[in-house]
């Protein structure tokens, strides 16, 4: 007989790995596919499918649970109204008219009207109605009986994120009771998805409307239906506030609104371009690419070319009826005016952000096509400049680039720790305060979307926020649906593949559409 | 007797119950998720549904549709194609890098070799998402030293952002540098160990550079030289960081092959393609069951390695 224990253990362990090994993968692939229909008995796929996908629409139907306004407080929403139509543009910002300018106190006058009906609470100085439970919490949170911790989460960059810790601390002067948390988290989208997951997230987050749709249908975030009567909601620009809603729910409260705009330096422009062919001659004059020297600077990816596809009635992707529009003759005649009458000014072999940014800091561009994000920069680098709304072509092609609201969401997590009430109380004093939105538009140029701040006459005195303010008024707001994640790819890829001369506009664009198309049914 | 057959079992008995500690641990922290990885490949996951019971294409299992969508996706084979091309050009160019510094910081006749070699090992020690991004600066069309080097050579505009073999060549350099100080090391270990009295006797009959390099040197040092060639093949099949911050894998081209036209990045390595699809796209079963397929080429691949090299001889016997 021949003694090896080795080989009688390498034998057991295999056949234990082995079998261990199935057992895993059997037990992986068996909560994979359980976890969606956790009712279902049977692991069968197609059974499982209906059942899961009604219950979405039925919870959607019941919407709009307590917003109960009362009949006084509908006595303010036209006093607000007929403000509103006093300016120009039914869907955004007041800054294009100066009359407003005199009715600055209108709404904190109107909302003042309405305090029998129900408790106020005062944020700056505007006076808005709420619900009784958040006056409560409020009352203790400025006595201090309460002590919550609220957790929120940015992305910024850190000047930024210095300005925003500065607004929480004059809110936790205020209401000593809560305190504020400030992270600055980079990849926050990846980051609070996983983090919710492990129930360890933040209970509010910012960042541009567009991520809603994902967020909701990835049962992330909570609406904010509840906490808000009609005397908050009058205080936002409705198209503002447009942004949050999906599926009939108000999911995030905006504070602060972003566009591109067309930024040129005084040295060289003295004049704010009103037409394209005014653009355009500036653009011919300063171009001479031997010397290093160029007509315009100008990103080139979906979102900021979408101006000129607006301008001809072109779109991506339409958030209510679900239609794709990448190969749509617009579409296509927008794409092609830019490369016709733009590209040629442009520097043409790195058209990322860094690069472009640079040619116009450099003074080597007279102006620059870019959103409130990039104007510290150029400030820092001693530029004097002015920001003006792209110029219209003709009067039937105005560019209309899309825009991004940025929204405070709250995160399921808030509700099941119990910390809503205060994190709904900081958003609510953060998005309404008119000394909140002045601050933040003087400091680090944040456009507000606070009617009251926006009318003020401070507000008005910083030319870049009222420029991207007037550009705001010229925008499409960001489609938020989820399937959006699958169109931006293959349009990025389209642009990508026609500007490198891969191939024609046509073919580029018509392939994006049938690829988005496959992806959106699959 | 009696005693013979406990010697045997015994000692098998408490193995087991001593290696338990490092299975579990090897279960938790390597099988789980490799499993869970395989078992997503079956499935629909897609970062909307991944944890959500309640989205409206909710998870569930999809059998091998995902492998079928792998097999019609032009990407996929450009995708392919263009790695074992990037494998089949980097690893001669480390190789001869490595192998030729490491000749020359041997030599007698350079003076102040022990420090030189010493900087020479200075990729390795920075760290290298740094070094990638200094690369990218010197590969700046608008500002890059070497970029205009190019340019000023071949009398056309150099961008690893607009065309595809620029881009491709970058990466090729890039990976040499980063990889040579492996190649550089492992051929210097293998070199002093070749027996000076070796050499000696070849100098004797006469045999020149080249031949005591081929004929005497190289068969000495081959093993060790197998072997780093070995890992270092893997590692450009694995290339991921060197494209994704060059030029995240670009330019993008309309790719017309076998399965149909399709947008590509022309420069998307496997790994890279698989992180497009899992975190671009969201594409989270799509992504597993395409790793999954990588995982078998990279087994092949290396399998078949090993036995052209003969590194198994030796091994288990």
């Amino acid at each position: 007989m021949v003694f090896s224990p080795t080989k009688a253990l390498s034998k057991t362990a295999t056949i234990t790995a082995i079998v261990i090994i199935i057992i895993v993968i059997v037990a992986a692939a068996y909560f994979a596919t359980q976890k969606p229909a956790p009712t279902t008995t049977t692991t069968t796929p197609t059974t499982s499918t209906p059942t899961t996908t009604s219950s979405p629409t039925t919870t959607t139907t019941t919407s709009t649970p307590t917003t109960t306004p009362s009949t006084t407080t509908t006595k303010t929403t036209p006093t607000t109204t007929t403000k509103t139509t006093t300016t120009t543009t039914p869907t955004t910002t007041s800054p294009t008219t100066t009359t407003t300018q005199t009715t600055t106190t209108t709404p904190t006058t109107t909302t003042t009207t309405t305090t029998p009906a129900g408790p106020t609470l005062k944020f700056g100085n505007v006076e808005v109605q709420v619900t009784p439970e958040i006056k409560e919490f409020a009352e203790k949170a400025k006595k201090g009986e309460v002590h919550v911790t609220v957790e929120i989460w940015v992305s910024v960059m850190p000047f930024e994120e210095t300005i925003l810790k500065n607004v929480t601390e004059m809110f936790m002067k205020e209401y000593p009771g809560i305190t504020i948390k400030l992270v600055n988290t980079p990849q926050m989208k990846e980051k609070f998805k996983a983090a919710v997951i492990v129930g360890k997230g933040p209970d509010l987050l910012t960042w541009a409307h567009d991520w809603t749709g994902e967020f909701v249908e990835a049962d992330l975030i909570v609406p904010f239906d509840e906490y808000l009567t009609d005397s908050i909601k009058s205080i936002y620009l409705p198209a503002a506030l447009s942004a949050a809603e999906y599926k009939g729910h108000i999911w995030g409260l905006p504070w602060a609104s972003e566009t591109v705009a067309l930024v040129c330096n005084t040295e060289m422009v003295s004049e704010p371009p009103k037409t394209f062919d005014e653009l355009k001659s500036i653009m011919e004059k300063y171009y001479n690419p031997d010397q290093g020297k160029y007509g315009i600077s100008h990103q080139v990816d979906p979102y900021f070319v979408s101006a000129w596809i607006h301008a001809f009635g072109g779109f991506y992707y339409n958030d209510t009826t679900g239609q794709v529009g990448v190969g749509s003759p617009g579409t296509i005649e927008g794409f092609k005016f830019f490369l016709d009458n733009i590209a040629p000014y442009m520097y043409r072999d790195d058209v990322g952000h860094e690069t472009q940014l640079k040619l116009f800091i450099e003074k080597d561009t007279p102006c620059i096509v870019t959103g409130p994000w990039d104007i510290p920069k150029i400030k820092e680098a001693g530029i004097k400049f002015f920001v003006t709304p792209l110029p219209k072509i003709d009067d039937q092609h105005i560019p209309k680039p899309y825009s991004g609201i940025k929204l405070w969401w709250m995160s399921k997590l808030a509700k099941e720790r119990g910390t809503d009430k205060a994190a709904v109380l900081f958003v609510l004093w953060f998005t309404l305060n008119d000394e909140v939105a002045k601050y933040l538009a003087k400091t680090a140029g944040f456009v507000p979307v606070n009617k009251v701040a926006l009318e003020s006459p401070e507000v008005k005195s910083i030319p870049e926020v009222y420029g991207y303010a007037k550009a705001v008024a010229n925008s499409i707001p960001m489609p938020k649906s989820p399937a959006m994640a699958k169109v931006w790819g293959p349009v990025a890829d389209a642009i990508n593949a026609v500007w490198n001369g891969q191939a024609t506009v046509e073919e580029a664009f018509q392939l994006a559409q049938q690829q988005i198309e496959e992806k959106l049914k699959g | 007797m009696s005693k013979k057959p406990k010697q045997i079992i015994f000692p098998v008995k408490v193995a087991l119950i001593l290696i338990f500690p490092s299975i579990f641990l090897f279960l938790f922290f390597n099988l789980w998720p490799i499993a869970y990885s395989i078992s997503l490949a079956f499935t629909n996951a897609n970062n909307i549904n991944i944890f959500n019971p309640k989205a409206e294409n909710p998870l569930r299992f999809i059998g091998l549709e995902n492998f079928y969508k792998l097999f019609h996706d032009a990407g996929f084979y450009y995708s392919l194609y263009k790695t074992l091309l990037f494998v089949a050009t980097s690893v001669p160019l480390k190789l001869a890098v490595g192998v030729m510094l490491a000749f020359l910081f041997t030599s007698p006749l350079i003076a102040g070799r022990r420090i030189m070699r010493g900087l020479l090992l200075a990729p390795w020690a920075l760290p290298v998402i740094m070094s990638i991004m200094v690369w990218r600066g010197l590969f700046d069309p608008s500002s890059g030293p070497i970029a205009g080097l190019f340019a000023a050579l071949t009398g056309r505009d150099f961008s690893i952002y607009r065309h595809e073999w620029d881009a491709y060549l970058a990466y090729n350099i890039v990976e040499m540098w980063l990889a040579y100080p492996f190649i550089m090391t492992v051929t210097l270990g293998a070199i002093t160990g070749v027996p000076r009295e070796v050499i000696e006797a070849s100098l004797i009959d006469g045999a020149g550079w080249w031949s005591r390099f081929r004929h005497i040197i190289l068969p000495q040092i081959s093993r060790p030289l197998w072997f780093a060639t070995i890992l270092t093949s893997g590692a450009s099949l694995q290339a991921f960081l060197v494209p994704m911050l060059l030029n995240d894998g670009g330019p993008v081209k309309i790719v017309s092959t076998f399965v149909g036209k399709a947008f590509v990045r022309v420069n998307d390595m496997l790994m890279l393609f698989g992180y497009h699809r899992a975190f671009m796209d969201g594409e989270y079963g799509y992504a597993a069951a395409f790793y999954l397929i990588v995982v078998l080429i990279l087994a092949v691949y290396m399998y078949v390695w090993f036995r052209i090299s003969g590194m198994y001889k030796g091994v288990g016997e």
